[in-house]
């Protein structure tokens, strides 16, 4: 079962395409990451899984509803905290929480306080007094004790800095499993902090999904290769498949990152360069989203 | 429903203080004037208080409930969690009705009963203040909806002013926007009507973006509801019918025999002009034919004043000219014998003696005729017969109180009160306070909004008739205030300068306090009495031409 299923979706603002022809799907119990950069169309492609913007085409389903169609009652079942988000920052958080309280059968007052103390949040001082990290905390606490199926966070660490960050992620790892929400879509350009979170992976640039698979897939997927011959060594053309950015660093030296490294691939490079020294380096999603938007520019198949 | 108590629980924790706010001008500055507390000399620093203020703070307030949850955008917080726009939208009316209608309610159900007004004009009054506070707030919400923050309303809503100024321009309604003038029939009923459809209006297009939030649509639907408004308000008047009358006996008109008028010959072509020619279509020139003239009851005692005339001039030939009926608005206004002759007539006083000469004679124009016909008849002498409408007032009994500061009189929603009263340099000056429950959700009645000027609506007399004596009241307008909407409230003064022993005869002025503590204030009301036609009959008669009435004539006699 699918958390979130998208077909051909696809929302513009007057001429300018946000999102164009998107398939999606996030499997139940999965924590997906958007990633992309400024501009790439990830919140908008979260509001309108979430019914604040209709979609221009296509159609989308959450929770085995169309989007456009989520009702009042439906955010009973999601949570979703974003950067930029009005919360009503005349309360202090415990006025907030007292204030969603009611809204959600499913709230758990102790799971709340436990999370507060957890998220080390000081539940007495109105949110436009808090930090911004300290705010988001608050909107995600007022979230989490409802226990909602999917979680939704678009952007939630613009802004902050390095150590209110890692303590935002450190308080996401720390929920106990069965505690979390069973779905988490987390959407950022930041994306060496997603890496920790993040089962699936999606690249989103110019509205575009350019790759969706579990991170871990992609990870082993991805490597960068420098490959530096006992003399001159040129590399392949036509350019094999599934190698990217091949560069001659020297004249016996050749760089490239491989798109498809599988079992086999390192024996056909070494019966490629035969004598040649070769290294082969694991990516960070970092590195690897960066080769997929320099290739989404250069409008290169991956 | 809960959802809507959280809603309305959250939003009077934010505003409770501005919601204070509103509630103590409201009160204060209504009961302020109901009281009489505001001192006399701080005019502008009263007006600021009491009419500037609640108006700000009912902006502030409204569009803040409303703004608390943003309508528009895709950043509002109410947008993800289990809020319905339904929800939303009903617990924000609510809050102003909670904010604004029940303290209204309250306030002027106090009014009401204090005042002693009838059931129907308390509805009216209750119905009135209440609607227009929740219409007005209505359409601050509505704007405070359609914005982000108070600057862009506050903008917004000058913006809506300007809209409603340039459409009154475009489409002309004179009942909007001139509703003093006597000749629209029917203007208090489309003004409420106005002020209906506006809030009706104003729902609609809240509950639409509620559902929506779709900011463009919203904004055409009420660039055509805003003429479908004015358009509805000149064609569907609102009203809740007429106030009962009071069981006494109504007022009975006379007969033509029992009035005077005195023509002073010769006419005169008073001024030329334009008119329409029912001949032609056309707009010729013309010029208007008047007399000097007075009008008087016999015996003295009930004011007659002319609404109309129709003459018709009359050959030896059997040829006539028929002009064009001339309204006059009730013309002359009162002379002051005749005032005080009604007012006697009414306190059962002796009338006083009748002047030999009107003491005064206005011009009264006869008819107009086109500049060609006049040539066309010039030298030829005929009868003129000018028939007068008759419109006959009688002076009624409203309130009796002692002479005496602080004094007060309250019946069927009027509170009469003393605020000041002295003898001073061989007069009594008196300074007075009326307050008088009305409503323009009422068709007619007493408790209708007056139509007619306030002068020519009121007297007083003072009556010692432990000594004998009495004077009546030259009082003048003061000033005119609406505390609230279902309120007029207006101070007059009055100058008692002339004296009388009761029987007839002049009374020296009082010239100490003592006279006035045996003395009581009577305010009577003038009555529609009902109206009859009179015919005066000008034998010899020639059609003047412009400046030529210098040529002698009979004297003039009463008929």
């Amino acid at each position: 079962m699918n958390a979130i299923e998208c077909e051909n979706l696809g929302r513009s603002f007057g001429r300018l395409p946000a999102v164009q022809g998107l398939n999606l799907s996030v499997p139940e119990g999965s924590f997906f990451a958007l990633l992309g950069p400024n501009g790439a169309g990830k919140s908008t492609l979260l509001k309108v899984l979430l019914n604040l913007l209709r979609p221009s085409t296509g159609s989308a389903r959450v929770l085995g509803r169309q989007s456009t169609s989520l009702s009042a009652g439906d955010f009973q079942r999601i949570g979703y905290v974003a950067d930029g988000q009005d919360l009503p920052d005349w309360m202090t958080t415990s006025q907030l929480l007292s204030f969603c309280r009611p809204l959600y059968p499913s709230w758990d007052q102790s799971l709340a306080t436990r999370l507060a103390a957890q998220f080390d949040l000081p539940v007495d001082r109105a949110l436009s007094k808090l930090s911004r990290g300290m705010r988001m905390k608050a909107a995600l606490l007022s979230c989490l004790a409802y226990r909602p199926e999917l979680m939704v966070l678009d952007e939630p660490f613009g802004g902050l800095d390095p150590l209110v960050r890692d303590d935002f992620i450190q308080g996401l790892l720390e929920i106990p499993g069965d505690d979390r929400p069973r779905t988490f879509i987390v959407s950022s350009h930041d994306i060496d902090e997603v890496e920790r979170l993040a089962d699936d992976v999606g690249f989103l640039a110019a509205g575009n999904l350019l790759v969706h698979e579990p991170a871990d897939a992609l990870r082993r997927r991805f490597r960068s290769i420098e490959i530096v011959g006992p003399s001159t060594i040129k590399p392949p053309s036509p350019p094999t498949e599934g190698w990217t950015e091949v560069k001659q660093a020297s004249e016996n030296v050749v760089r490239f990152v491989c798109t498809s490294f599988g079992g086999e691939e390192e024996g056909r490079i070494r019966a490629r360069f035969p004598g040649a020294t070769i290294s082969i380096q694991a990516m960070t999603l970092r590195e690897i989203f960066l080769v997929l938007a320099r290739a989404e520019r250069g409008k290169g198949a991956l | 429903m809960s959802t809507v108590l959280l809603i309305i629980g959250k939003d009077l924790r934010r505003l409770w203080a501005l919601a204070l706010l509103g509630f103590l001008f409201s009160f204060v500055s209504t009961l302020g004037w109901y009281w009489d507390l505001f001192p006399k000399s701080s005019g502008f620093l009263t007006f600021i208080f009491s009419q500037v203020s609640p108006v700000v703070v009912l902006f502030f307030l409204s569009v803040g409930i409303v703004q608390s949850d943003p309508t528009i955008g895709d950043r509002a917080f109410w947008r993800t969690r289990p809020i319905s726009p339904g929800a939303l939208l009903c617990a924000k009316l609510l809050t102003l009705v909670l904010v604004f209608g029940v303290p209204s309610l309250l306030l002027n159900a106090y009014l009401a009963l204090s005042m002693d007004a009838p059931s129907r004009v308390a509805v009216g009054m209750l119905t009135e203040s209440t609607g227009m506070l929740l219409m007005e707030s209505l359409l601050f919400a509505l704007l405070g909806a359609l914005t982000r923050s108070l600057m862009q309303a506050a903008a917004a809503s000058l913006a809506f002013v300007l809209v409603v100024a340039t459409s009154a321009a475009l489409i002309p309604l004179p009942f909007l926007f001139t509703p003093w003038r006597m000749d629209i029939p029917g203007h208090a009923a489309r003004m409420a009507a106005v002020g209906l459809y506006s809030g009706l209006a104003a729902l609609g297009l809240l509950v639409h973006l509620f559902a929506s939030r779709r900011l463009g649509r919203t904004l055409g639907l009420g660039a055509i509801f805003l003429p479908a408004v004015l358009f509805s308000a000149s064609r569907w008047p609102v009203s809740i019918g007429a106030e009962a009358p009071e069981s006494a006996s109504p007022a009975k008109a006379g007969t033509a025999a029992d009035v005077q008028v005195l023509l002073a010959r010769p006419a005169f072509a008073w001024s030329n002009g334009y008119m329409n020619d029912p001949a032609s279509g056309t707009v010729v020139r013309s010029q208007a034919v008047a007399i000097n003239a007075a009008i008087r009851s016999i015996p003295p005692g009930r004011i007659v004043q002319i609404a109309s005339i129709s003459s018709v001039l009359r050959f030896a030939d059997g040829r006539q000219l028929a002009f064009e009926r001339i309204g006059r608005e009730f013309w002359p206004n009162w002379s002051s014998f005749a005032q005080a002759s009604a007012v006697c007539a009414e306190l059962g006083l002796p009338p006083p003696v009748p002047p030999s000469q009107p003491d005064k004679q206005p011009r009264l124009r006869l008819f107009s005729v086109i500049d060609q016909t006049a040539g066309a008849f010039a030298g030829r002498r005929g009868t003129l017969t000018a028939t007068l409408k008759i419109y006959e007032l009688q002076f009624r009994e409203l309130a009796r109180m002692a002479a005496a500061k602080g004094s007060k009189w309250t019946h069927r929603g009027q509170k009469w009160r003393i605020r000041d009263i002295a003898v001073s340099e061989g007069k009594v000056v008196a300074s007075l306070q009326h307050l008088r429950a009305t409503s323009v959700l009422l068709n007619e009645g007493p408790s209708h909004p007056d139509e007619r000027s306030d002068q020519y609506r009121y007297a007083v007399a003072l009556v010692n008739r432990a000594r004998g004596e009495f004077a009546l009241g030259y009082h003048v307008w003061d000033s005119f205030d609406a505390p609230q909407w279902s309120i007029d409230l207006t101070t007059r003064k009055a100058d008692f300068t002339e004296f009388w022993m009761i029987g007839g005869s002049r009374a020296p002025a009082p010239t100490d306090a003592g006279w006035l503590a045996g003395a009581e204030l009577v305010v009577l009301e003038a009555e529609p009495a009902g109206s009859y036609d009179k015919d005066v009959v000008l034998a010899d008669f020639e059609i003047p031409q412009v400046a030529d009435h210098a040529e002698a004539e009979p004297p003039a006699y009463w008929q």
